[in-house]
């Protein structure tokens, strides 16, 4: 039965590992229970070169077999072919790709890598001859013009197995999975062979197939997603045409036959067209104003199994399909995920939101309230400045606009001296013209003004307002000193804080720009971080805008081009097919950014009033020229029109943010940002696809979607850590300790307000160890780094030695009841057996705060701790009875003047006879370089 | 030769019985060399340089600035001087160490997608970059075996880790280093033996860690914080180079960073370096703009070569160092205003030091390739890599692959998820 169970979970990427994967994983070729469903003794017919051993433990589960131990040329083709020798092509062959934009139709590829719709192509294609041989492999050569050239030179191995396949596409072998295969299967039970064996409980076909019925998923599965609905991939996956021309309700994801994509077409087959035919239908036949007109005909087998699945799924009675609701918490498990418990949930979601450990009572409250009371704990941990420090960062390694700061650049983005222009790029310091009293306020006026767009995220988030706000604002946000360097009375602009709280941004109109307000994308920041120039037309802002609000890289889309066949004098990105299939997403938004220009090739970022446009040369480009100005690719329905061309982006913003592409890309990042590593990419989309609805349904609540994040078990998995990046560990270190790192120069940092291009804190400043630690420069440096390099193993292995030197002995000179470290020991307190008890409660205590373990008595962890503790001070005191080693702390590790302000410690001391502050100090630099300190 | 080799290799035949024994137990070719790529981000103009073509960017440029000089066997434009005397340019300088190649067909007009393929070999996404495919190769247990500078396609495809930085964190890392060295942390336990002692235990811990971690990339991850921590003490082995008064196009905080790698890999602990310059995507002002930014990628460059010749110090201490200079595609032959357009055409510089040539099977002072007067690209034989119509059309793959080839790591088991797939590859490395 678990066999049967497994089939009717039907979850195709789960099942690979609930119910194929361990199997498929764990045997050698050609033999033993890994692949016993796929061998069999006198095996036939089979393709040349099929031998039983052929077949290797990573088949795909969808490979099909029966106890005669045939193999089709489908199993052939996912064993051999499909990865080696077909997916290189998906680069040109893919839908939507290079190939299909210059009207091929044969050999499309499934951008997502959906064996059924490869395997189709790669036959429809393999069946296709010229000069008597099949196109394949004349293709894969570099025959006939093949305009990617040689992929596979006959030499290699992969051309050789393609023309294998090819010689056996006119016949393709088809095995048997008729019912009596699954109920043999489900008869042999689970130690039969030919069900796998072993713990395996699956059948040999995990395509849905069930036997007798299929349900609906079985029926998606097996029969309309690489049949009917193979046609609608082009243009419905997500960040095709469909979508980025706004369509949301048939939006397909990657992963192929995912239950996310199985429950976009269950809500779409419940609903009829006018004429009350069921819609998928009426659309896939061309009716219904279906733009990508006919694509199934009329009693093709396609379009048969499209209304047969339609059937199935308004008639669920039909048999019992299971699957779609298969729980995430079930999908998890398919997936040998281990959910952490809800405090140790807490600890995780408490650090990378908040940067820092639960307190004590939100512990509590978690461990008697469960997951509703992790929800309410999450949700006041996003009143906490650091929550939106934190966020400001995970959106800045989306849009790097930090990368026009001067604490990165020593650069800014203010100009003083344009009245009819707001900024100028790059100013340097000395460029400044003086009209704040002096540099350090030049400076933090600039930052102020290169934060705006993410200041403005946090305000709508803190705000509550719906987060499609960050485009749709229609105010500028500015600090104190941006207000000043524009010319503003601060004094008559309702800033609340003091003259010196330049961490307080408010929201303010600015007459100079005409009334055009579109949140980040009229922010100075976003305009100056992506410039344009004489030639690109904004197209560089068109693609940045695409990207990170739609989730949308046209430089990923078409890769090849040969430009020795077109005409570059006669606009070809206008008129040139080869570039038009790019040029007509991208030039339509990027007139849509017309109003803000640097005047191509000028550093000046202007806004042109609408006599000016293009600079004082006349209107923005002719449509002979350019593709026109819209919210979206070159469509009548997405065309700006002239007399609204003063407001563009605010048209653009608002048409975005309609889109479920924008929520699916905010959605997409935010769970890449908090959540770790672990998890199947099926099981990463599923959950984004699930949490984007909620997010939507919640009006673009994101506070709402952190909570829901936060509940997933892709955030709750054990192992599932991740490298914290420089500013959460700062964070981190300063809860657990008590104290930053760095803050022995803190007196530096009160010096240098409000100029903070230099935090004094080690981890934070850029001309210390932030890059180091693996953060980013937004310029340079863009990519945080997920693993640790030797350098940043060097610095934390600083910071660790350096922090367990300074607070170690601090810590002891405080009452026991206020000490952060050492609670449970004094110094004096030997450690010896009869002193173990108390001292491994210490142990214990060190081992929760700083690595979220909770060790009883007798753990292996706690009795490694302990022995270091015992070893380093049986060698100290040996030493110093030797007299190698001093009594006293050196002058770095006293307890004698606190760190962060100078001050005398009341209590101090130097001394340390017996070596047993040391001997702590040793285990708190071990907590320190631990891998639970640094990943999270 | 080569050919047979690999042949060998493929269908599995031992060598010994060929007699390549000692050869192949050897290490590769590449080992022991610097290997710095200097990437031009935007699309340099090649043909204002070292595929010369006076006709097209002539009536651009002053006279002095589009003769064709010659320097060795290599032609180029006069543009690339800079003003200096033709023996004092980066030609006339650097034309015994230097390879062109022309003609090489990106295939793209895509900054992205160009940048990835010259650099890297491959257009597909996520193919580590050249740097990275050495360094996890001949890494040797080296603790920082590839500095990424940032900026350009340095991808590494999960090959190794790159430390990433910048010119500006070199100053950084001194008390970082000096801390990590046992005068340090005895300041810190009063012993070295204490923190020998905390480190052993915390690489025990790690290694109970991994053991028991709950997903495989969380086993992943430990394993690198071991390798990490490993290394980490090698560090202190590297000197901290100091900051230098510059001139010339080169910029102090990129010396700084060459510098850095040099003494990393004198110390044992580097392989490769990537730097990458910007200011070449001159869609507005092609000449001027070029002007800017090659001069500073070559001055740049030229500092590379002085320091691999040890010219400051009269060549004591010469270097083994490759530098691979690429960019994304080359410029348009014709104008957009006063500005080029991205074209798939492209051109790439091989230079090797004094102690290199001749050791790697790559030529020097000559140039492979070529442009027909609108800089389309002419085939080349592969064999005896001179222009053929009946031959192939150069591609990045071919140049990485010949560099792979020559450094002797095409065939490790490393690369393996990485070809570089080619009909016909050069007789080169």
């Amino acid at each position: 039965m678990r066999a049967l169970r497994c089939l009717q979970i039907g979850l195709a990427a789960l099942a690979t590992v609930a119910c194929g994967g361990k199997k498929s994983g764990g045997g050698d070729a050609g033999g033993g229970e890994a692949s016993g469903e796929f061998v069999a003794a006198g095996a036939q017919p089979t393709p040349s070169g099929m031998g039983a051993g052929s077949f290797g433990g990573a088949i795909p589960p969808i490979v099909k077999a029966n106890t005669d131990g045939c193999i089709s040329t489908e199993a052939f083709f996912a064993d051999r072919i499909w990865q080696p020798a077909i997916r290189p092509c998906a680069t040109c062959h893919k839908a939507g790709g290079l190939y299909e934009s210059q009207g091929g139709d044969l050999f499309v590829l499934d951008p997502a890598g959906d064996l059924h719709i490869d395997y189709a192509a790669a036959l429809a294609t393999a069946q296709v001859e010229a000069a008597g041989e099949s196109l394949l492999p004349r293709r894969a050569r570099g025959e006939d013009g093949h305009k990617g050239g040689v992929v596979f030179p006959t030499s290699r191995e992969e051309y050789a197995l393609l023309a294998t396949f090819a010689s056996h596409a006119r016949t393709p072998v088809e095995c048997s999975d008729d019912p009596e295969l699954a109920e043999a299967t489900e008869d042999a039970g689970p130690e039969s062979p030919a069900a796998g064996g072993g713990e395996d409980d699956t059948a040999g076909d995990t395509g849905g197939a069930v036997a007798g019925c299929q349900g609906p998923f079985a029926l998606f599965q097996s029969e309309t997603w690489k049949g009917a609905l193979a046609s609608c991939t082009g243009c419905h996956m997500a960040g095709g045409f469909y979508e980025v021309s706004g369509g949301q309700d048939f939006v397909l994801t990657a992963g192929g036959a995912t239950v996310a994509n199985f429950a976009i077409v269950k809500t779409l087959a419940a609903r009829n067209a006018e004429s009350g035919a069921p819609l998928l239908v009426v659309k896939s036949s061309g009716g219904a104003g279906h733009q990508g007109g006919a694509v199934l005909a009329a009693g093709s087998d396609g379009a048969e199994a499209l209304g047969a699945l339609v059937e199935s799924l308004r008639d669920p009675a039909q048999c019992a399909a299971g699957s779609s609701e298969q729980t995430e918490s079930e999908a998890a498990e398919a997936e040998g995920l281990t959910l952490l418990s809800p405090e140790a949930t807490l600890r995780r979601a408490a650090i990378r939101l908040a940067g820092r450990i639960p307190t004590l009572s939100e512990h509590a409250s978690v461990a008697q309230g469960g997951i509703p009371a992790l929800e309410q704990a999450v949700a006041a941990m996003m009143t906490e400045p650091a929550f939106y420090r934190h966020l400001k960062h995970l959106f800045n390694d989306l849009l790097l606009t930090d990368g026009v700061k001067f604490e990165n650049r020593w650069t800014g983005v203010i100009d003083f001296a344009l009245p009819s222009s707001l900024l100028n790029f790059p100013l340097t310091w000395g460029n400044f013209p003086g009209y704040l009293p002096n540099n350090d306020l030049n400076g933090a006026a600039a930052d102020g003004m290169a934060r705006e767009p993410l200041e403005l995220i946090a305000h709508v988030v803190r705000q509550n307002r719906p987060f499609t706000e960050i485009l749709t604002a229609k105010y500028r946000l500015l600090n104190r000193l941006g207000a000043e360097a524009l010319k503003y009375d601060p004094a008559s602009l309702g800033f609340q804080g003091a003259a010196d709280d330049y961490d307080e941004y408010i929201e303010m109109q600015l007459p100079q720009i005409n009334g055009e307000y579109a949140g980040i994308l009229t922010t100075t920041a976003f305009l100056y971080r992506y410039p344009d120039t004489g030639s690109n037309r904004n197209r560089k802002r068109a693609r940045y805008f695409y990207k990170n609000f739609l989730g949308f890289d046209i430089m990923k889309d078409s890769v090849r081009i040969d430009l020795s066949k077109v005409d570059l004098t006669a606009s070809p990105w206008r008129n040139n097919a080869a570039c038009t299939g790019c040029h007509k997403v991208i030039d339509p938004v990027a007139g849509a950014f017309q109003n803000w220009t640097n005047c191509y090739g000028s550093n000046k970022l202007v806004y042109l009033q609408k006599s000016e446009r293009y600079c004082g040369n006349g209107p923005w480009f002719a449509a002979s020229d350019m593709f026109q100005p819209g919210t979206g690719p070159e469509s009548a329905a997405s065309k700006i029109p002239p007399e609204e061309t003063h407001r563009a982006l605010e048209l653009l913003a608002a048409a975005t943010v309609q889109k479920r592409a924008f929520a699916r890309t905010m959605t997409g990042h935010v769970v890449s940002g908090l959540v770790g590593t672990g998890g199947s990419s099926e099981l990463r989309e599923a959950t984004i696809e699930t949490l984007t609805d909620a997010f939507i349904d919640s009006s673009h609540d994101l506070k709402a979607l952190v909570v829901a994040i936060v509940k997933t078990p892709l955030f709750r998995a054990q192992g599932a850590t991740a490298l914290l990046g420089p500013e959460k560990l700062h964070d981190k270190i300063a809860s657990t300790m008590g104290h930053a790192w760095g803050v022995a120069n803190s007196k530096v940092l009160a010096a240098q307000k409000p100029r903070r291009n230099d935090d004094p804190h080690h981890l934070l400043s850029m001309k210390k160890y932030r890059l180091l630690a693996g953060g980013i420069d937004s310029v340079q440096i863009t990519r945080r780094a997920t693993n640790a390099s030797t350098l940043h193993a060097a610095v934390s292995s600083r910071m660790a030695y350096e922090m367990s030197c300074e607070y170690a002995a601090q810590d002891f000179a405080l009452p026991a009841a206020q000490r952060t470290l050492f609670p449970y020991v004094e110094r004096q307190l030997l450690p010896t057996p009869a002193n173990k008890p108390a001292i491994l409660q210490n142990l214990a205590h060190l081992h929760r705060r700083f690595l979220g373990e909770d060790l009883a008595a007798g753990d292996a962890e706690l009795e490694a701790t302990w022995a270091l503790l015992v070893d380093a001070w049986q060698t100290g005191k040996t030493k110093i009875e030797a007299g190698s080693v001093s009594s006293s702390l050196t002058s770095e590790c006293r307890a004698d003047t606190l760190p962060d302000s100078g001050a005398a410690v009341q209590n101090g001391y130097s001394d340390d006879p017996q070596f047993v502050v040391r001997a702590w100090q040793a285990v708190l630099a071990y907590v320190l370089l631990d891998y639970k300190t640094l990943y999270e | 030769m080569q050919a047979n080799r690999r042949d060998l290799l493929r269908y599995g035949l031992g060598l010994a019985a060929f007699g390549l024994t000692s050869r192949a137990a050897a290490a590769p070719g590449g080992a022991g060399i610097l290997w710095v790529n200097v990437q031009a981000n935007g699309g340099w103009d090649q043909a204002l340089f070292c595929d010369p073509k006076p006709a097209l960017r002539g009536p651009h440029l002053v006279a002095g600035d589009s003769l064709l000089r010659q320097a060795g066997n290599i032609p180029y434009l006069s543009f690339a001087d800079f003003g200096a005397a033709p023996d004092q340019g980066f030609f006339g300088k650097n034309h015994a160490a230097l390879t062109v190649i022309n003609g090489i067909d990106t295939a793209t007009n895509n900054h992205d997608v160009g940048l990835r393929y010259s650099s890297s070999g491959s257009i597909n996404d996520g193919f580590p970059c050249l740097s990275a495919q050495l360094a996890a190769v001949l890494e040797g247990g080296a603790a920082l075996p590839f500095i990424d500078g940032g900026g350009g396609y340095g991808e590494a495809g999960g090959l190794i880790v790159p430390a990433r930085i910048l010119g500006e964190n070199v100053p950084q890392f001194a008390p970082v280093f000096n801390y990590l060295k046992s005068t340090a942390t005895s300041n810190t336990f009063a012993h070295p033996d204490i923190a020998a002692k905390v480190h052993a235990a915390h690489l025990a811990r790690l290694s109970r860690l991994a053991a028991s971690a709950a997903l495989p990339e969380e086993k992943r991850a430990v394993e690198t914080l071991i390798t990490a921590r490993t290394g980490q003490e090698k560090l202190a082995n590297v000197a901290i180079p100091p900051a230098k008064q510059v001139s010339g196009g080169l910029t102090d905080y990129i010396v700084r960073l060459i510098d850095f790698a040099f003494n990393a890999h004198q110390a044992g602990q580097s392989v490769s370096l990537n730097l990458s310059f910007g200011g070449f995507d001159t869609h507005d002002d092609n000449e001027n703009g070029q002007r800017n930014a090659l001069k500073r990628l070559l001055a740049h460059v030229d500092y590379i070569m002085e320091r691999a010749e040890d010219v400051a110090f009269g060549g004591a201490n010469k270097r083994k160092v490759v530098v691979v200079v690429n960019s994304d595609f080359g410029r348009t032959p014709h104008r957009t205003g006063s500005g080029t357009d991205h074209w798939q055409i492209a051109s790439m510089l091989v230079l090797q030091s004094s102690l290199v040539r001749g050791t790697l099977q790559l030529p020097s002072d000559t140039v492979i390739g070529a442009t027909d007067a609108n800089l389309g690209a002419l085939k080349v034989n592969p064999t005896t890599l001179a222009l053929d119509a009946n031959g192939v059309t150069l591609t990045p793959g071919h140049i990485v692959n010949a560099l792979r080839r020559a450094a002797g790591v095409a065939q490790s088991p490393k690369l393996t998820p990485y070809p570089i797939e080619l009909a016909q590859e050069l007789a080169l490395g």
